[in-house]
């Protein structure tokens, strides 16, 4: 019986690391939905100047939160919460914010010029998330183990 | 049925009250009472659909405007800068949206509007058959090159978009229209091609290389150089059915513009708010016939 419940809580703890762990997974792809997003963006109002509404509807992506809280924006004119990016810092979430909010506000030429120094920063940030998902996520579920482990053997 | 769903709640829940293909204007202006024009007349929007009085009319709200122009432009203003800066937005149907704002100038040219304090809504009816008179007269046995004349809000473009139908039925000629704001945009048929979006000199240009239309429709001819490609499709022998502002013929051939001898014959409408009603038919030396 103690064995059973031993390696229950070992179970346990891993699986509570990897949900810990899981914040940075949803970072990371957010921010290569962002720039995927905004390369998008660029391409089309640089060609065939659809709008961002058209683009949603093309490229719809039910299974991202960027793809899902942008479209809420255009098509339903409705702000993502801070609990929808409960990953974000209170920085990013304005950084978001910001950005949802100027993006096809303006001509050709100003939107290609935001949008282009929107890149470099999205290209450093999902370099920086990249790292810290590798960094943290095996973290995470280490320190799960050897929670469980320990109280495996406390068990015992 | 037109939707007008890019009008906020209140204005589509009040519209809701009126016959909608009645509707020929709305203006909307802030901070003042919205404005419907409503066949011959020009009414005060109410929660209860229309009123003669002022008394309960619903007053334009800068947030009201800032919701039209969001809806209209899907939030992108880039793929509508084109049109913004020439003072319009079209929408869905040939609704077309006049702008008025503060024009932003770089390099003396306009760039964009911006701080938009009213809307002209212009909302377009097909009505079937209105260029009856016109085409049994002068299209009917052959067609000819036809310039139809009249004051603003008489119908010009609901004529040509009738025109363009019965020469489609009537006529196994390819027709090219150029639509310069999608205006035409209801206009199918077999034997139609349609150039959208973009100048006269643009359109005309590629037209004689690339299209061999037989027969080219345009709307509002309103500088020299329109007259000149209007003349250079002429001389390709391609029939050309346009319209023109002005008050009578007189004020036609006194425009600076103004081209003499290019088209056969000049249809002259009856004046403000009497849809496509023909005032006179005149032949290229401007004589009454």
């Amino acid at each position: 019986m103690k064995i059973v419940l031993g390696i229950l809580c070992l179970i346990l703890c891993c699986f509570a690391g990897y949900l810990i762990s899981a914040k940075y997974k949803d970072r990371l792809n957010f921010y290569l939905d962002f720039k995927n997003f905004n390369d998008n963006l660029k391409k089309e109002i640089s060609f065939s100047q659809k709008t961002i509404k058209q683009i949603l509807l093309e490229k719809q992506q039910n299974n991202s939160i960027f793809y899902t809280l942008i479209s809420k924006n255009i098509l339903s004119n409705e702000n993502p919460t801070n609990k929808e990016l409960y990953f974000l810092t209170k920085n990013e979430i304005d950084e978001v914010l910001t950005y949802i909010t100027n993006v096809g506000n303006s001509d050709k030429n100003s939107q290609l010029t935001y949008l282009n120094n929107f890149e470099s920063i999205l290209n450093e940030k999902v370099n920086v998330v990249k790292e810290e998902e590798k960094k943290y996520k095996n973290l995470y579920i280490k320190i799960g183990f050897l929670i469980g482990l320990m109280l495996l053997i406390a068990f015992l | 049925m037109m939707k007008l769903n890019f009008l906020p709640e209140n204005y589509v829940q009040a519209l809701s009250f009126l016959d909608i293909n009645k509707i020929f204007q709305i203006r909307v202006r802030e901070n003042y009472p919205v404005l419907i024009y409503y066949l011959n007349e020009i009414l005060y929007l109410t929660n209860e659909g229309a009123s003669k009085k002022e008394t309960n009319s619903i007053i334009a709200t800068k947030k009201d405007i800032s919701f039209i122009l969001d809806v209209l432009t899907e939030k992108s203003i880039y793929a509508f800068n084109e049109q913004i800066k020439n003072g319009y937005i079209s929408y869905k149907n040939g609704i077309r949206v006049g702008l008025c704002g503060e024009c932003v100038i770089d390099n003396g040219q306009v760039v964009t509007i911006k701080n938009v304090s009213s809307l002209n809504i212009r909302i377009p009816h097909n009505v079937n058959n209105c260029s009856f008179n016109i085409f049994n007269k002068l299209l009917k046995e052959e067609v000819q090159n036809v310039l139809i004349v009249s004051p603003v809000f008489c119908g010009k473009t609901t004529i040509l978009k009738d025109v363009a139908l019965k020469l489609n039925e009537n006529y196994n000629e390819s027709i090219l229209i150029i639509d310069e704001r999608q205006e035409f945009s209801t206009i199918t048929g077999k034997n139609i091609d349609k150039i959208v979006n973009c100048t006269k000199e643009y359109a005309f240009n590629y037209a004689l290389r690339s299209l061999s239309p037989e027969i080219i429709i345009t709307d509002e001819l309103t500088s020299y150089n329109d007259f000149s490609f209007v003349k250079s499709a002429i001389e390709c022998g391609i029939k050309v059915i346009a319209s023109c502002h002005a008050d009578d013929m007189k004020s036609l051939f006194n425009k600076e513009f103004f081209i003499k001898n290019l088209f056969n014959k000049y249809v002259l409408l009856d004046s403000y708010k009497k849809f496509g009603i023909i005032k006179a038919v005149y032949n290229k030396d401007g004589k009454e016939i």
